[in-house]
């Protein structure tokens, strides 16, 4: 077990590695670059190329790429040039916040998800699985920063239930903290719960054909139990195996979300720095993202060898 | 309607299940029926062998039987199961005779048990669907099932899941699920088909073994005759939706009147066969003598003609379609 995991992590930082190049090379080819903006429009282009050979862009792509490497295998990501501290240092405080929000949107979309999917699996050809259907194609097709300034619009605005932006810490008390994270989390939670509950309901149609279904039935065992016990015990198996794919998208849809909503997390942080072209603080949330989502990925495929005991890693295992 | 199962002449024993001119149509743009004018009856503890090519509608005919037709099947006709109709009753009154009183063995073990509920759960199902049973009750009796069928002492199955289990093991799994409320009538649905040559017999045996010591009565779904003589009183023979021969197993063997069952019985390989190509079974069955031949008191309302006490056979329309 451990060998098979140590085994996958090998493999998969390269994988992590291809998003940070693709990152380092772009940020570097688009216009603009952080000496000029550090030292705004009144500058002149001799104390930008000073600046230039200080911060050591004046060097090769490649060269840069190198340097960048080095201080990666001793865990040091540079740092801020605008925020002033260490990007290994701003990361987890910014992280906190979008993970939080990230896994309360998971839950909320995977429970919505699984609501919606079983009504439109279970009660397929009456209005209620119509109704099921419906959202979960609206939810797939309406863009995300709609559905958040709608939501702004109904639940803050309309019906003031949650503040209309700003971010408050668990300092400032659970109530104000959770209302202030609970329309953005909403927010994310209903561009995922298109998405999640077509594959709950598609799933659920894929286990009522098998066999063990109608042995179930042999048995004289109640449709609900049947549906509850016997085919969402194998769909939320299935469901487990997308937390892992749901989560990226959560991340993504963070900076957006984040936005929106001004909550200062990693969404924020990466979009502000992409502004400010702080190639330090791309880079380091680039990589960031990337080795969280492929542990996350890791874990999933842990644990659906502890729900599914069809499923064993060992030797003949990839 | 009692007396289209029964051939007249013979006096009817008390019967467990009996099953009256059945059709099942296939609903849809293309309606035809899959099974037409099925008669059966059967005594408590009596064994039946339904026998038949694969599409000759054994298996539809045992499921309306139990009540497990797909939505796109609709039976007609009548079933009655001791003395209660089955067709047209209301899904939760169904319900209670389903596990309790028939039981069914499916074909494919791996694929009709639970990939993922342990056995003992699943058997718990079973048992949970009709009776109140204390968590105590419920261990033991999932116990006792598990050694009925051989699987009891070692290690203990009700822990484990299907992918732990053998062939065999999983089919022992399926007949203790298919006993675990005492029902009546077992219908066992080619139940070795999936199995091992060598694990074929000893499953055959166990479910044998169960019906003589449960008093179950059996309908047995298989295409193999060798296995029909060894373990079923009667047979039934199916072609193309109908019945087309049905009496004692030693007859039917013996003595085959419908030239379909000539052909398969035919077709069975013996020891000491000289045959270089062993014969295969012909695509139509042709009919056998003209239907205003039969003198009207000998033919019933499904068209089989008693050819001796017991011993009827189809002579109208065989193989029309």
């Amino acid at each position: 077990m451990l060998s098979y995991i140590g085994k996958r992590l090998l493999t998969l930082l390269p994988t992590v590695l291809v998003p940070v190049i693709v990152v380092f090379v772009i940020i570097r080819l688009a216009p603009g670059d952080p000496a000029a903006q550090i030292l705004g429009d009144q500058a002149t282009p001799e104390q930008v190329a000073d600046l230039r050979r200080q911060l050591g862009l004046d060097a090769s792509l490649l060269a840069q790429f190198g340097a960048f490497l080095k201080r990666l295998v001793t865990l040091d990501l540079g740092e801020s040039l605008f925020l002033h501290a260490p990007v290994r240092d701003l990361i987890p405080g910014y992280a906190a916040v979008t993970l939080e929000i990230g896994l309360l949107s998971l839950v909320l979309s995977i429970g919505l998800g699984m609501a919606v999917g079983m009504l439109a699996a279970f009660r397929r050809g009456h209005w209620d699985g119509r109704i099921g259907s419906g959202i979960g194609i609206v939810g797939i097709s309406v863009p995300q920063f709609w559905i958040g300034l709608l939501l702004v619009v109904l639940l803050a605005v309309q019906l003031p239930l949650f503040p209309v932006s700003g971010y408050r810490p668990w300092s400032e008390g659970v109530g104000p903290h959770l209302q202030s994270i609970f329309l953005p989390a909403l927010t994310l939670a209903l561009a995922q719960l298109g998405i999640v509950s077509r594959l709950v309901s598609s799933s659920i149609s894929d286990v009522l054909n098998e066999p063990f279904v109608t042995t179930a039935r042999s048995l004289g065992v109640r449709p609900r139990r049947i549906r509850v016990r016997h085919v969402m015990r194998v769909v939320s198996v299935e469901i487990l195996t997308v937390v892992g794919l749901l989560l990226a998208t959560v991340l993504s849809g963070s900076v957006v979300v984040e936005n929106i909503f001004g909550i200062p997390g990693m969404g924020r942080l990466l979009f502000d720095a992409v502004g400010r072209r702080d190639y330090d603080v791309i880079q380091g949330v680039v990589l960031f993202v990337g080795l969280f989502i492929i542990v996350v990925n890791l874990v999933v495929d842990l644990l659906y060898a502890v729900v599914d005991p069809r499923v064993r890693y060992g030797k003949g295992a990839p | 309607m009692n007396s289209i199962g029964t051939p007249p002449g013979s006096a009817p024993p008390p019967a467990l299940l009996e099953v009256g001119g059945l059709g099942v149509e296939v609903v849809g743009p293309e309606p035809f029926s899959a099974v037409r004018n099925v008669d059966l009856t059967l005594a408590p503890g009596e064994s039946l062998a339904l026998v038949g090519e694969s599409g000759s509608g054994k298996t539809v005919t045992a499921s309306a039987i139990a009540g497990l037709l797909p939505p796109a099947l609709t039976a007609t006709g009548s079933i009655r199961f001791d003395g209660k109709e089955l067709i047209g009753m209301p899904a939760h009154q169904r319900r209670e005779i389903a596990g309790r009183q028939i039981g069914f063995v499916f074909q494919e073990p791996m694929s009709a048990l639970h990939p993922i509920l342990t056995v003992g759960k699943q058997i718990s199902e079973a048992l949970d669907a009709h009776f109140d049973l204390s968590r105590a009750q419920r261990r033991d009796r999932i116990a006792e099932l598990l050694d009925l069928v051989g699987l009891g002492g070692g290690r203990d199955i009700a822990r484990c899941r299907i992918g732990q289990l053998s062939g065999g093991m999983r089919q022992r799994v399926m007949i203790a699920m298919a006993i675990s409320c005492r029902p009546r009538l077992l219908i066992a649905d080619e139940p070795t088909t999936a199995l091992d040559v060598t694990l074929q017999k000893q499953v055959m045996d166990l479910v044998t073994g169960l019906q003589r010591q449960l008093g179950l009565a059996l309908i047995l779904i298989t295409h193999d005759l060798a296995v029909v003589s060894e373990t079923c009183e009667r047979v039934a023979v199916m072609y193309a939706g109908e019945i087309v021969e049905t009496g004692p197993t030693r007859a039917i063997l013996r003595n085959p009147r419908h030239e379909y069952t000539q052909a398969l019985i035919e077709a069975i390989p013996r020891i000491g066969d000289t045959r270089r190509r062993l014969p295969t079974v012909a695509a139509t069955a042709p009919n056998l003598r003209d239907e205003r031949a039969v003198p009207a008191d000998r033919r019933t309302a499904s068209g089989l003609v008693r050819e001796a006490p017991e011993h009827w056979v189809r002579r109208d329309s065989a193989g029309s379609r």
